[in-house]
């Protein structure tokens, strides 16, 4: 094999592996958006629809979401969070977004929607948990246990040993939603400023 | 154009790959519990397949035979990565219901078979063809067996109920091993026609 044979190949290796490569970054470039709209959707849009409990809106709020800042880690990069925005006729009617708490599996996520007009928690909804099927799904699924939480002003104490009722059996999952709302809530009075 | 024609019919028929070939069956045997993924997959192949095999034929003269393979495998893992890109991107719903049977594509034995066998040495009109032929045939292929398997399986069609509520389904199609058999007797079925055919041909 001649070394120009060699060059040769190695040149059309590289021209088509270089061509492809830039032809795929343009199709993610062109996807990215609505690969990431879709992705949200499919999973947080149950959770977001339950949250609303019911509130009327006319837009789509997972396309007008917004993600805002909230802290910075350790290592100082911000910390980021969808906030959802319902709005009716051009108004926001309800804002949502997540809070986490810890249950008895782990981190559990709450989606948590706020109506800002009268500042009271309009529904809640479990985004992601890792419980026990049977025992710590129970509280999420009972509807007097979530329901306790619509309604109530933001000022109300919703954390555990706080005014809301405890799950029996499944303490620890009604401790880890009680936080998750908790943090939600005490986050909205951070950020709403940046929202409204 | 009766060449154009002849070189599409054949992956429809005489040369419908996985029952003729028996390739490419990991997906076959993979997608095909509900119809409408295998119909999904089907989709994704016929594109990679008129894809590659258009490039291939474009190409062929200027791709040293050394390096044809390398080559080949850059265009067809491009194809399937837009098609797994457009997956989430606008069928989100097939996208999670396929998962890692999309970028599986690429090691399907088809797509490059059909490179190396037809697409490396004919003219492109020729190779569109065969590609859009063979993807079609394998299409039909995996939902008459998605078709068999669902409905006797679990009773519905598209996700649709078809047969009476009051039938449970028959759970060993909805598996692996349901796959491999229904395969076979449609192997099976397949092969006793076409000799049907073919003695009624000798016959005239």
């Amino acid at each position: 094999m001649s070394l120009r044979e060699i060059l040769h190949m190695v040149l059309i290796l590289t021209l088509f592996t270089g061509v492809w490569g830039g032809l795929l970054s343009l199709v993610k470039i062109a996807t990215e958006d609505q690969i990431e709209y879709q992705r949200i959707k499919n999973v947080k849009a149950p959770a977001l629809e339950k949250a609303f409990s019911g509130e009327e809106y006319t837009n789509d709020p997972v396309k007008e979401r917004r993600e805002i800042v909230v802290g910075r880690d350790q290592s100082g990069d911000p910390i980021k969070r969808n906030v959802f925005i319902a709005k009716k006729d051009g108004r926001i009617v309800s804002i949502a977004f997540e809070g986490y708490g810890s249950g008895y599996g782990g981190d559990m996520g709450v989606m948590v929607a706020i109506d800002p007009s009268e500042s009271v928690v309009e529904g809640i909804a479990v985004t992601t948990h890792s419980e026990t099927p049977g025992v710590g799904t129970d509280p999420m699924e009972d509807e007097s246990f979530m329901g306790q939480f619509s309604g109530k002003e933001l000022s109300t104490s919703f954390g555990p040993g706080g005014r809301m009722d405890t799950y029996s059996g499944a303490t620890y999952t009604s401790d880890g939603i009680m936080q998750g709302v908790q943090n939600a809530v005490s986050l909205y009075s951070r950020i709403k400023d940046k929202i409204l | 154009m009766s060449t154009f024609w002849g070189e599409f019919s054949k992956g429809l028929w005489k040369e419908i790959p996985p029952f003729r070939f028996v390739l490419g069956l990991c997906p076959v045997l993979a997608v095909t519990s509900q119809v409408s993924s295998a119909l999904g997959l089907g989709c994704g192949v016929i594109f990679v397949l008129l894809i590659s095999n258009t490039l291939i034929a474009t190409f062929k003269n200027s791709i040293p035979p050394k390096i044809r393979v390398p080559v080949f495998i850059v265009i067809i893992a491009s194809a399937v990565t837009i098609v797994e890109l457009m997956m989430e991107a606008y069928f989100y719903t097939l996208y999670e219901v396929l998962g890692i049977w999309i970028p599986l594509i690429v090691c399907n034995c088809l797509i490059l078979g059909r490179g190396e066998a037809f697409a490396r040495k004919n003219p492109v009109y020729l190779s569109i063809a065969d590609g859009l032929g063979m993807g079609i045939g394998f299409t039909i292929s995996l939902t008459v067996l998605g078709t068999v398997r669902e409905i006797i399986g679990s009773g519905t069609w598209f996700g649709l109920n078809v047969l009476p509520s009051a039938y449970i389904g028959f759970d060993l199609l909805q598996n692996p091993p349901g796959a491999f058999i229904c395969l076979g007797l449609l192997l099976a079925l397949i092969n006793v026609i076409s000799s049907r055919l073919e003695s009624k041909r000798q016959a005239c």
